[in-house]
Parts: C-alpha cells; structure tokens; sequence
C-alpha cells in the first residue's frame, strides 16, 4: 500500500519507530530483570573465584570411571568425564555460594546421614565377645526358638464334590486309611485331587501355615503323632491326615544360632548408638521454641488433628 | 591381617564374604521318600527333577539408601529391609510396628544406583596408602586394634567429608561414600542370604527417567558379594552412566565378561513411560532398531515387571476394549513425572499385552523378538517394606504408611497434577517355580521364565503347553508330573505344530489359603496375523460354579460377598481349585502368536475398605473399596 499511503499515516511512522524502540527497551529491561530474578546478582567471590585442580583430581575421575567399566578409559573418555567434573564442581560452588544446599532437604537428609554414620561408627566396630553373645542370647531365648516339624501325609476332601455329605465320606475315607495304611504313593489315588503335596517332609509350623492355612496348622499342631486323624479343616477342604515323625520345638545352643545373635546385636546396637550420639549432641545446643510452639508441645495430647 | 581387611572390619564391621551360616531349618527338599518306610514299589516321587516349589519374593524393593526414599523420610536400611522380609516385627520409619502374614522367600533390595546411599566410610585399601606417612599412621592404628582402630575409621571418615584427604591416598577412595552404600547393600545380602531358606539377590535400579519418561530397569546379580563388588553400579548421568538403556546392556555385557557373573534386567513401569518403554523405533535417534538390538534387548530383559504399586500394567480399557477385567488399578495419567500428558497412540507401548504383540510383529521384521519376556510383580516401595496383601499395606513410600489420611493426599504432587494416594495398588509379588530357594536355582528360573506376576496374594498357577493334552489330563492327580511330561512351563517355546493339531494347555490354580475363592482362569492369545495386524483374544478357560457363557460369549460374574463397611468377604461362591485343559479353537499354524493364563480371585475388600474401618473414615464414592486379586504367568510362545 506504500503508493497510496496518506499523509496523517505518514506522520504517524516517527511516533510508532518511537513506540516500538520503547517497547524493546522496556522488553530488555524486563529481560534483564527477569534473568536476574532467576539467576541471582553475580556474587563476588573473596578467593577471586578460583577453583584448582590437580593431579589427585584427575586421579579422582580416573578411579570412578574404572570403578563403573572395571577397565582403565580412553585419554578422550578421561577427558570428557573430567571436563564434566570440572563443570559439577563449578556449579556445585556457585550453588554453595548462593546458599542453595540451606533448607534442601535432599541435602538436609544426606548430612544427617553423615553425621549418624559418624557417631555411630564406634559402636558398629566392636564385635561383640562370646560373653556377651552368650549373655544376649540367655535373656531373649525364645526369639531363637526353632519351631516345630513334621513328616506327614495327608488326604483332600473338597466341599464341592462332597457338599452336606462331606462329614460321612471323610469318617469312611478317615476308617479306610486306618484299616488299610496305604503306602505314601498311593495316597494320590484317594480322596480328592489337590495341588499341594499329599505327603511333605521336614515341613516346619511356618511352612505348614504358609501351604495350607494358619487354621490347618494349629489343628495339626494339636494331633498325636503315628495314626491317620482328622478331619482337619483348611480353606481347601476337610484333610485327613497322618503324622510320621514330629521334630519338637526347641531352643537351640547359643552357638547353633551365633551369627544371628551377633547380626541381632549389631542391628540393635546400630539403633541404640543413634539414639546415644543424639543424646550426646542435644545439649550443645539450646532448642528454643516460641510460644505458640511451646503451648502445641505442652498441651496437645497427640490424638487427633493437630490445629493447622 | 592385611591392611584393606582390617579396614573394613573397622568400618562397617561388613565383612561381605561371610559365608550364611544361620541354618536352623532344613532345606525344603523335594525328594520326599526318605522320611518314609522304604518302598520297593514304584514311587511318583522319585525323579521328579522339575520345580515342585512355588518361591514367593519382590524383586524391587528401595530402603532409606535410595535418594528419594530418604528424602521422604525412610529411615531404614536394606538391613530392615531383609529382616522384615524374612518375616520379623519391625518398627517404620514412622514409628508403626510391621510386620508380614508370611515371610517372603526372596527379596531384591533395589536402590537407585544413582546417589546411592550418602553413607562415607572407609575405602577398600591400596597397597601405596602405606607410603603415605597419614596412611601408615592410620595402618598402625588399625593394627593396635580396639579404641585405637575405631578412632582410626573416624579420623580417615571425617577427612574424606572434610575433603582433608592426603592426595597421594585419593586415589582408593574413589568415590568413596558411593562406594560404601555399594557396599552396605551387598553386605546386607550377604549377611540375610541363607540358602534352602531365604535368599537375598544382591542388586540395584537403574532409574532413567529422560524427559519424565519412566524407562527404570531392575538389575539383579545371580552372584553373591565377591563378583558383584568388583564392578559399581551403572548409573544414569553421563560421563560415567547413560540414560540409555543400550548402554547399561553394555554394561551388564561388561559386568559378565570381567567377572564371569550373571546378571538381568527387568523394566517396570510401562504405565509411566509415554510410550517409550516398548517401542518400534529408537527413541533417542528415531532410526529404526535392527536384529543385533532386539537380541540384545530380549538377551538381558527376560521379565518384566507387570504390576506394582504404580498401577497394573497387563493392559488397558483403550487397548482390550472386550476385556471386561482390563480397567485394573489404570495409572494412565501421563508420564512418571506427569510433565507431558498421555495420548492414546502411547498406550500400546506401554502394556505388557501390547509389547507381546508388537513383539511378534518386530520378530517378523527383524528375525528376533525383543519383548519375548515373563511375568513377574513387585512392589517398587520405597519404605524398606516388602507389602503387597491388601490389609497389611504400608503404601509407596514413607509419607504414605498407614494414618488416617493417606488415602485422601496426594500420593506425589507435580504442579496441578497429583497422584491421588487412594490409587496406589496394593501390588505385587514375583512367583518363581525352582526346584530349591537359593540365588542360583531362583536367577536360573528367572532367565527361565518360569515366573508369574500377581497383585499380592498367593495363588498358585501351573500352566503347560503342548500338542498332546487331552481333558483326562486335568483329572490326574499329579498335573506337573504330565505338565512336564507331555509339554514346556510357563515361558517355554512351542514349534512345529504337528499335523491337523492346535496347542493344548494344561492350567491349574489353587487359591491362597489367606485370601479369596477363584472366579475363572483365562487363556489370553496374542498374535499377529498375515498382513502385519496384531490382534488379542481373551478366552475362559475353566470357571467355579455352573455359569454358563450368554449370547454375547461373556461369563456372567462370579458374584460378590464384600461386606465393605467390615471389610470381610466369605468364601462362599467361587472354587479353591481350577483346573482345565484348553486347547486353541482357532488355531492357524502359520502364525506365531504368544498364550497366558489369568487367574481372576473372587472380589475381596481392597486396602482402602481396611482403611476405612480401622481408622473409622467415610470414603469418597470416587475411591474404589473392592478388588479381583489376580495372576499372569509368563506366556508360553507358538513360532510355526
């Protein structure tokens, strides 16, 4: 349209070159604001902002990378992977500078661990004495208690073949097996079919649980041992059964379970040192809480929800 | 003693090859015959040299070493971790008493390889720290032993934080603190393996998750602390990790060829990947992927992880819209960060399902399948707590065990964007057939897929294919003797289809003593037909009852007895035991297609109907209070 534009247009072009160089203006300052917002002003460093690395350094990077590919890198693998140090400790000092590892929780989390680690470290280092293994072990003998096991046999009956009728099969099925002692193979032939085993050796009361129910367990639990007994109720059906041989419960020599004490001892001691080096570090310091705080801890009772 | 022994005593006090000596129990055997008269007949029992086992565990499993899990408060350690497992009480992170209703077989403690653990300690030792005038005064320490040694550890901890360290030492050290995390995890195992009665892999997640896309692997080391120490764990951040799953292939290659170990990968998560998790092309170049990439794919990733807190990840209403069970537990939201939204067009590369079929349609092209992989489940906590059963969850991470809220919170917050704590699933648990609970029989089964996934109870699943099943075969007293007689498990490989025959299968399912009934057992096809067209059929297989299929060939529901208010349910409809033998009704032999089984439980109350009555809260209508526990084992493959 340029041929046919009018003179008041024409006047116009100066103030709108005006307006768009203002409007640029405004844009970069806003830029420039904004970058600073998001970056922060630069922080002048006292030591200049001079970051050295030596040879250790190089060393440093050299052993991660072997550590990951268990072989030595290339001279061009050794220097991308420094170039990237170098890079990460750069940014991990401006970080630092610019005060971002306060109140990051991730990095709250990790000195803590650091610090728990430190102070707990003496207590992991003892091993513990026979004595004391021994003397662990004599106060808390039930927890190495070594539960019963058992040789059986056993025969499935399924409500669903049986429905109401399924108490007098089991008394034939029960009189049967008595009568005639049939051979542990056989057993497959009789009753109903099941996918557990008809016959289990060295099954301990957990295994026992964990195969055919807690109710089956207990029942079997209470039976005597050498006849078929039953019926015994699990959540597949009505079982007859027959216990071969019943390994008693027992608690084991301390010395048959010694490792685990010892493991049980480092676990606990590990726990008990945390809670000691907490102990030991709370009075340097003077924990203050303001009023309001003071009045929640003093007389909310913990239950219930706390007031936002 | 040599120095770097004496160190590490010192440490950590993990002297990581301790052999596990805690054996009270004898190994469960399957050679039964012994403990009766002996027999001069012969005996079903005798030379069974197949699995009679079913070993329950969770392949995926972060303590308070994994970087996030701390930072949401998990104070635990793998050693809880491994404890609780193998079934002891044990007080949370925040402060609850825990413990499981059975203890689990197996366990992986899989932190996040990358910052793992913050945990400084001493490093390994290095003949040339004894030049080093610190180095030998530290060495005399450690060797007077006592509070001299102790102090010893201290002073070498406290100058590599205070960065103090001798430079001629720095070398060993490495990067120490990382090193000694690496090391805990491992001690742990060790210390908590016991062969015949609990096996503890050693192992470490490899968390990828470029542009929010969930591409996470699990690796699991079939060796034990002296193999798997030598090497420390892949990472993802460049230069000394990748966020590309070729390279840690590389890696694990790199891992067996030093140390003459074994080593797997298993994915997780497709829900959460955006289409990345199975694709067709290569996602980082876009170029298309070749035969040598599919091999090494399928090479190191025998399993996949199909369900788990994170969502049920067999298949979606969008991809089976006939699949009346498929809207289980859908996370479909976006990626694992919920930075970029789901479309419909990623879904199909995200379900194990789907990857089956794309599968076969890559082999067509490539000559290999990429995703010719098992099932298994786990649950990805992040509480150092091993909790699948629906009244006994302690949820995702620590923010989420039990309280009176947590169903109503965010289970994790991006922007506007939020995982409602409601929709957490109370899943999974890994099933793995062996012939003995050690890390080398567990690892074989696992390269084996003689695996399957459920959502957390314990139902067991046989399922043979073959050509020679006939229905007399599910009236036989002993289903695994003629499974393994007459066909391949779970994970196995069928060809050459004899004349005029279709693959039988033989499955059979006995419900957990702990939770519901049976529904049905499904066989799921998958198959890609001449033109290129992938395809699914889900087909009843056997059912409790007397239902009968309506006009429309769906089985009508088993019912439901959940009495939600009291979160119970009877047993009163469904069947304990299921079994069958199925035989492909349409079968065409030129075609490869991939079969599994499903097993659907009757409906029992969901985590969230315990909560609402042991906390006494009322529920939103929007949250689901009933659940169908289910299994999918690992497919059995048809290639003409």
């Amino acid at each position: 349209m340029g041929a046919s534009m009018t003179d008041p247009e024409r006047e116009k072009q100066p103030r709108r070159l005006w307006a768009t160089a203002a409007h640029m203006f405004g844009f970069g300052l806003l830029l420039a604001l904004a970058i600073l917002l998001a970056k922060g002003p630069p922080v002048d460093r006292e030591d200049g902002g001079r970051v050295a690395f030596t040879e250790a350094d190089l060393a440093h990077v050299h052993a991660a990378f072997e550590r990951t590919w268990s072989r030595r890198p290339t001279g061009i693998e050794l220097r991308k992977a420094f170039d990237r140090y170098v890079r990460d400790e750069v940014l991990y000092r401006e970080a630092l500078a610019r005060g971002l590892d306060r109140n990051d929780p991730v990095v709250k989390m990790s000195l803590v661990r650091k610090i728990t680690m430190l102070g707990t470290a003496a207590a992991e280092a003892v091993e513990p004495t026979d004595a004391e293994l021994k003397a662990y072990f004599e106060l808390r003998t039930e927890r190495y208690r070594i539960p019963a096991s058992f040789n059986l046999m056993q025969v499935c009956l399924s409500p669903e073949k049986h429905g109401e009728h399924i108490g007098t099969v089991a008394a034939e099925l029960l009189a049967g097996l008595r009568e005639k002692e049939p051979r542990p193979e056989e057993l497959v032939e009789l009753g109903d079919m099941l996918m557990l085993p008809n016959v289990a050796k060295d099954m301990s009361e957990d295994q026992l649980a964990r195969t055919f129910g807690t109710e089956f367990q207990s029942a079997v639990m209470a039976l005597p041992v050498g006849q078929w007994e039953g019926p015994v109720e699990s959540g597949f059906g009505l079982h007859l059964v027959k216990i071969t041989h019943r390994e008693e419960s027992r608690i084991p020599e301390w010395t048959e379970v010694r490792d685990r004490i010892a493991y049980d001892m480092q676990f606990e001691g590990r726990k008990a040192a945390e809670d000691q080096f907490y102990a030991e570090v709370l009075p340097r310091y003077q924990v203050v809480y303001s009023e309001g705080v003071g009045a929640f801890l003093e007389g909310d009772d913990g239950r219930g929800d706390a007031a936002p | 003693m040599k120095p770097q022994k004496a160190l590490q005593r010192i440490a950590l006090v993990f002297s990581i090859l301790a052999p596990p000596v805690l054996a009270q129990l004898p190994p469960p055997t399957d050679d039964v015959k012994d403990a009766f008269p002996a027999q001069k007949h012969y005996s079903p029992y005798a030379g069974r040299n197949f699995p009679t086992q079913v070993f329950w565990g969770d392949t995926h499993l972060h303590t308070g070493m994994s970087m996030d899990a701390g930072a949401f408060g998990c104070r635990l350690s793998p050693d809880d971790a491994h404890r609780f497992a193998r079934g002891e009480e044990l007080t949370t992170s925040t402060g609850l008493k825990a413990k499981l209703s059975r203890p689990l077989d197996f366990l992986v403690v899989a932190d996040h390889s990358d910052n793992m653990g913050f945990f400084p300690a001493l490093f390994a030792g290095d003949p040339k720290m004894l030049a080093d005038p610190t180095g030998k005064r530290w060495y005399d320490m450690i060797q007077d032993g006592g509070q001299q040694g102790v102090a010893a550890a201290v002073e070498i901890i406290q100058s590599l934080t205070g960065n103090k360290f001798p430079e001629p030492l720095y070398l060993a050290p490495g990067t120490a603190g990382y090193r000694a995390a690496w090391e805990e995890t491992i001690a742990a195992a060790q210390k908590y393996n016991e062969p015949g009665r609990y096996t503890a892999f050693i192992g470490y997640e490899w968390t990828s998750t470029e542009k929010g896309a969930n591409r996470h692997r699990v690796v699991i080391y079939r060796d034990g602390g002296n193999k798997a120490s030598m090497m420390e764990p892949y990472t993802t951040l460049p230069p000394y990790g990748s966020p590309d799953e070729r390279d840690l292939w590389k890696w694990l290659q790199t891992y067996e060829d030093k140390t003459g170990g074994r080593i797997l990968a298993i994915a997780h998560n497709g829900n959460l990947s955006n289409g990345v998790m199975f694709p067709v092309v290569d996602t980082f170049t876009g170029r298309p992927y070749d035969r040598a990439w599919a091999e090494t794919r399928i090479r190191w990733e025998p399993l996949y992880e199909i369900t788990q807190i994170k969502g049920d990840g067999e298949t979606h209403p969008f991809l089976s819209p006939n699949d009346e069970f498929a809207d289980y537990e859908t996370w479909d939201q976006g990626n694992l960060d919920l930075s970029e939204f789901k479309k419909d067009e990623m879904l199909q590369h995200e379900y194990g399902r789907s990857a089956l079929g794309i599968g076969l349609e890559l082999e067509q092209k490539l000559g290999a399948n990429p995703y010719k992989f098992g099932f298994i489940g786990s649950t990805d906590s992040h509480t150092a707590l091993a909790t699948a059963q629906e009244d006994n969850f302690f949820g995702k991470h620590s923010g989420t065990e039990p309280n009176a809220k947590r169903v109503e919170h965010p289970m994790a917050r991006v922007g506007d964007a939020e995982y409602a704590g409601w929709s957490m699933t109370s899943s999974g648990l890994a099933a793995v057939w062996a012939r003995e609970n050690t890390r080398e029989a567990l690892f074989d089964a696992m390269v084996n897929k003689e695996t399957y996934a459920t959502t957390g109870s314990r139902m067991l699943v046989r399922f043979f294919g073959g050509w020679d099943f006939t229905k007399a075969d599910a009236q036989n007293r002993l289903p695994a003797n003629v499974g393994y007689g007459k066909g391949v498990p779970m994970g196995g490989d069928l060809t050459k289809a004899p004349a005029g025959k279709a693959p039988s299968f033989l499955v059979a399912a006995l419900r957990d003593p702990l939770s519901g009934n049976l529904d049905r057992i499904q066989i799921i096809k998958v198959w890609v037909d001449g033109v290129g067209k992938r395809h699914e059929k889900v087909f009843d297989a056997v059912w409790s009852g007397d239902r009968k299929p309506g006009r429309d060939g769906k089985l009508p529901p088993v019912g439901n007895t959940v009495d939600v208010a009291n979160a119970t349910w009877t047993n009163t409809i469904g069947s304990p035991e299921l079994i069958t033998v199925w035989s492909d009704p349409e079968f065409d032999p030129k075609v490869s297609a991939a079969y599994y089984a499903r097993v659907i439980e009757i409906p029992t109350p969901r985590w969230t109907a315990y909560e609402a009555k042991r906390f006494g809260i009322k529920m939103k209508d929007e949250i689901p209070m009933v659940t169908q526990e289910r299994a999918y084992t690992s497919p059995i493959w048809y290639t003409p």
